[in-house]
C-alpha cells in the first residue's frame, strides 16, 4: 500500500475556500478534495464533476420495482390462481397499476438511497482527513481543503504545493502521512 | 415573495456560528425541562391507553366498538384517512419546498417532515387494528404460503396496503437524508462519549466533502420529486378506497381530487398547530418567523377553497344526477343526524379559514393557531361526515342503524395522538428540529438548491 501524504488547509470562511481551490487547480497532485459545512456549488464543478449517475440509477431501481410487482401480479392473477369473477379477464391491468406505481416509486427511492451511500463513500466511520487538528468543525464553521500526493511524489511538489497554500493564508496548514 | 427577506427571513443577529449553536444546543445542552415532561407524560399516558385498547381489541374482538351492519367503517378508518392526509400533505409540503427552492423553507422543512413520518406511523396501525384478525395481516402480502392463496390485486385495500408501505420507506428515507448533514454537526459539536458515538453511528461518517455534497444535493431533489408524485398518488388510493365501492356519496371521480385538497388543509393545518407552540417553547421565533406564517396561512387558505369548491361539486354532481339513491344519501348527509358532523366540518374548513385572507391574522401566532387548529378539527369532522354519514341508512331501508363510538374507539383518536405527540416531543430533544446546514448557507448569503 503506497503511503499518502496530505496538506490539510483550514480557512475560516467559504469564499476564502473557493479561492484557494480555483488557485491550486493546476497543482501537481494527485486529488484535491474540500471539506466543508454548506454545499458549495461553484467549487464541485472542477473538484468533482459528473456524478448525474444516480438519477440513473434510481430511474432502473424504479423499473425494477414496478416490473416486479407487475409481472408478480399478472403471474398471480393470471396464471397460478385466476378467479373467475362474472367473467371478467383475469389480466385486469387498470387494477394492477395502483401497487405498480407504489413500488416503481419505492424501488427508485431505494434505489437513489443506495447510489447516494456508494458515491459518497458511506458509511465509513474513519478517514485520514480526520487526523487533522480541528477538523470537527468542518461540519460546523470551517472549511478545510486537502490535496493528496503519492508518498512517490518529489518533495518539491509537495513544498511547492505548501508555499502556495502560505500564500493565501489560510488558518492551519497540516501534513499528513499515512 | 416581497415579504420574505432574501436571508430566508430569518431575524438578526443569525451568523453561521449561532444558527449552529442554537440548534444545536437545543439538542445537545439543553436540560430537561418540566414542560417537556409534563407533555411527554400526558402523550405517554395516551399511548398505555391506545395499548391497553389494542389489547382488549385483540383479546376480544372487534366487537367491543361500535361498528356494526350497516356502519362498518367509522373511527378507525376516520382517523386512517385523517392521519395518513395529515401525513401525506406534510411531505408533500416539504418536497414542494425543496423542489421550488425556496429560501425560506430552511426552518419549517425538517418540522413538516418529521410531522409526515410520526402521522403516517399513526395512519399505519389503525388498519391492522381494524381487521378481525389483526394478527394475520401480513396475509395481504404476497408470499408463497401453504395455504395457496395470494391478496386480492384488483382491491383498493391491497393496494392501500402497498401505498403505505411505500409511503412510510420513502418518506422515511427522504427525512433521514435530509438529516445527515446535521447528524455530522451533532456528531462534531457532541460533548458525552454516548451522544457521539449515536450522532456517528446514524451520520454513517459524513464529512461534507465535496463529492458527498454533490451527491447529496441530487439525491435529496430527486427523493423529493419522488415523494411529490408518490404522495399525490398515495391520497389518491386512499380516496379510491372509498371511491371504488357502490356507496352513493363516495362513489365518484371528484373523491381523489377532493382527499389530495383536503389532506393539505389538514397536513398544513398540523403543521402550524406543532410549530406554532415550538417556536415559542424552544425560542426559536427568529428561525420560523411571521413571514412562514404568513405564507403557510395562505397555502391553508388555498387548499381550504379547493376543498370547498369539491364539495361544491359533490353536492352538484349529486343533485343534478337524478339519481335518488345518490340524492337521498345527499340529503342525509346534510340534513339527517349526523348532518352536525357536516356543517361543523363546513365551519373549519369553509369559514373560519376565511380570516387567513387578512395579513394581521396571518402574521400572528396566536391568530394563526387557533385558524389551523380549526381547519384540521375540520378536517376530523369532515372525514366523520363522509364516513358515517351515507352508510348508515343503505339503500335497504331496513338496514338503518345509528352510530355511537365505544371508548375504545375513542382510544384510537386519543391513542394515536399520544403517539404522534410522544413521536414528536423524543424529536425535538434528539434531533435538530431546523436545517442547520440550509440555514448556514443562508446566513453565508448564498441561495438554496
Amino acid at each position: 500500500m503506497t503511503a499518502r501524504i496530505q496538506l490539510v488547509a483550514e480557512f475560516d470562511e467559504a469564499d476564502a475556500l473557493a479561492r484557494a481551490a480555483r488557485a491550486l487547480r493546476d497543482a501537481p497532485c494527485g486529488r484535491m478534495e474540500a471539506y466543508t459545512p454548506i454545499p458549495m456549488p461553484e467549487v464541485d464543478e472542477f473538484l468533482s464533476p459528473g456524478h448525474g449517475r444516480i438519477g440513473l440509477v434510481a430511474l432502473m431501481g424504479g423499473l425494477a420495482g414496478a416490473a416486479l410487482i407487475y409481472l408478480l401480479q399478472v403471474y398471480l392473477s393470471v396464471y397460478d390462481y385466476p378467479i373467475n369473477v362474472g367473467g371478467r379477464p383475469p389480466h385486469s391491468w387498470p387494477a394492477f397499476i395502483p401497487a405498480t406505481v407504489a413500488l416503481a416509486l419505492l424501488g427508485a427511492a431505494v434505489a437513489a438511497f443506495a447510489a447516494l451511500l456508494w458515491t459518497a463513500g458511506l458509511p465509513r466511520y474513519h478517514h485520514p482527513v480526520g487526523d487533522a487538528p480541528n477538523f470537527a468543525r468542518a461540519s460546523q464553521d470551517r472549511y478545510f481543503l486537502a490535496l493528496e500526493f503519492e508518498a512517490r511524489d518529489p518533495d518539491s511538489a509537495v513544498e511547492a504545493a505548501t508555499a502556495r497554500l502560505r500564500d493565501l493564508a489560510p488558518l492551519h496548514i497540516t501534513r499528513l502521512s499515512r | 415573495m416581497s415579504e420574505v427577506r432574501e436571508n430566508g427571513g430569518m431575524g438578526d443577529g443569525t451568523d453561521t456560528p449561532s444558527v449552529t449553536e442554537t440548534t444545536s444546543a437545543l439538542v445537545l445542552e439543553r436540560p430537561l425541562h418540566w414542560h417537556w415532561l409534563i407533555a411527554f407524560g400526558v402523550s405517554g399516558a395516551l399511548v398505555l391507553f391506545l395499548v391497553y385498547a389494542g389489547g382488549v381489541l385483540f383479546l376480544i374482538g372487534v366487537g367491543v366498538w361500535g361498528i356494526n351492519i350497516p356502519v362498518v367503517w367509522a373511527f378507525d378508518i376516520i382517523n386512517y384517512v385523517w392521519w395518513i392526509g395529515i401525513a401525506n400533505a406534510a411531505s408533500l409540503l416539504a418536497a414542494s419546498l425543496v423542489l421550488l427552492r425556496r429560501q425560506w423553507r430552511a426552518t419549517i422543512n425538517r418540522l413538516a417532515e418529521a410531522v409526515a413520518l410520526f402521522a403516517a406511523l399513526c395512519a399505519a396501525i389503525l388498519p391492522i387494528l381494524h381487521l378481525g384478525r389483526p394478527w394475520l395481516f401480513y396475509w395481504v402480502f404476497p408470499y408463497p404460503n401453504t395455504m395457496d392463496i395470494w391478496p386480492q390485486f384488483r382491491s383498493a385495500l391491497t393496494w392501500d396496503f402497498f401505498g403505505i408501505l411505500a409511503h412510510l420507506l420513502v418518506v422515511f428515507l427522504f427525512w433521514y437524508v435530509g438529516l445527515l448533514p446535521d447528524l455530522a454537526t451533532l456528531r462534531d459539536r457532541a460533548k458525552s462519549t454516548f451522544a457521539r458515538t449515536a450522532f456517528g453511528l446514524a451520520a454513517l461518517g459524513w464529512r461534507g466533502s465535496s463529492r458527498q455534497w454533490q451527491a447529496f444535493r441530487a439525491t435529496y431533489a430527486l427523493m423529493a420529486a419522488l415523494v411529490v408524485a408518490l404522495l399525490v398518488f398515495m391520497q389518491s388510493i386512499v380516496a379510491l378506497e372509498f371511491a371504488v365501492t357502490l356507496v352513493p356519496v363516495w362513489h365518484g371521480t371528484i373523491l381523489p381530487p377532493h382527499f389530495v385538497a383536503g389532506a393539505v388543509v389538514s397536513g398544513v393545518g398540523a403543521i402550524l398547530v406543532v410549530a406554532l407552540p415550538l417556536r415559542t417553547a424552544l425560542g426559536i421565533e427568529a428561525l420560523i418567523t411571521r413571514d412562514h406564517l404568513d405564507v403557510m396561512g395562505r397555502i391553508l387558505l388555498g387548499a381550504a377553497l379547493v376543498v370547498v369548491y369539491a364539495e361544491a361539486m359533490m353536492i352538484l354532481t349529486a343533485w343534478t344526477s337524478g339519481d335518488g339513491d345518490a340524492l337521498r344519501a345527499l340529503d342525509n348527509r346534510l340534513f339527517g343526524p349526523y348532518g352536525w358532523a357536516y356543517w361543523t366540518a363546513a365551519a373549519g374548513i369553509g369559514v373560519v379559514t376565511q380570516a387567513l385572507w387578512f395579513a394581521p391574522v396571518r402574521r400572528s401566532p396566536p391568530a394563526i393557531f387557533a385558524v389551523a387548529l380549526a381547519a384540521a378539527a375540520g378536517m376530523w369532522f369532515d372525514r366523520f361526515s363522509l364516513l358515517v354519514g351515507p352508510i348508515h341508512r343503505d339503500f335497504l331501508v331496513s338496514s338503518s342503524a345509528m352510530y355511537q363510538p365505544t371508548v375504545w374507539e375513542l382510544a384510537l383518536l386519543l391513542g394515536t395522538l399520544g403517539i404522534f405527540f410522544t413521536l414528536l416531543l423524543l424529536f425535538i430533544r434528539l434531533l435538530p428540529v431546523v436545517s442547520m446546514y440550509e440555514l448556514r448557507k443562508l446566513a453565508e448569503g448564498r441561495r438554496l438548491s
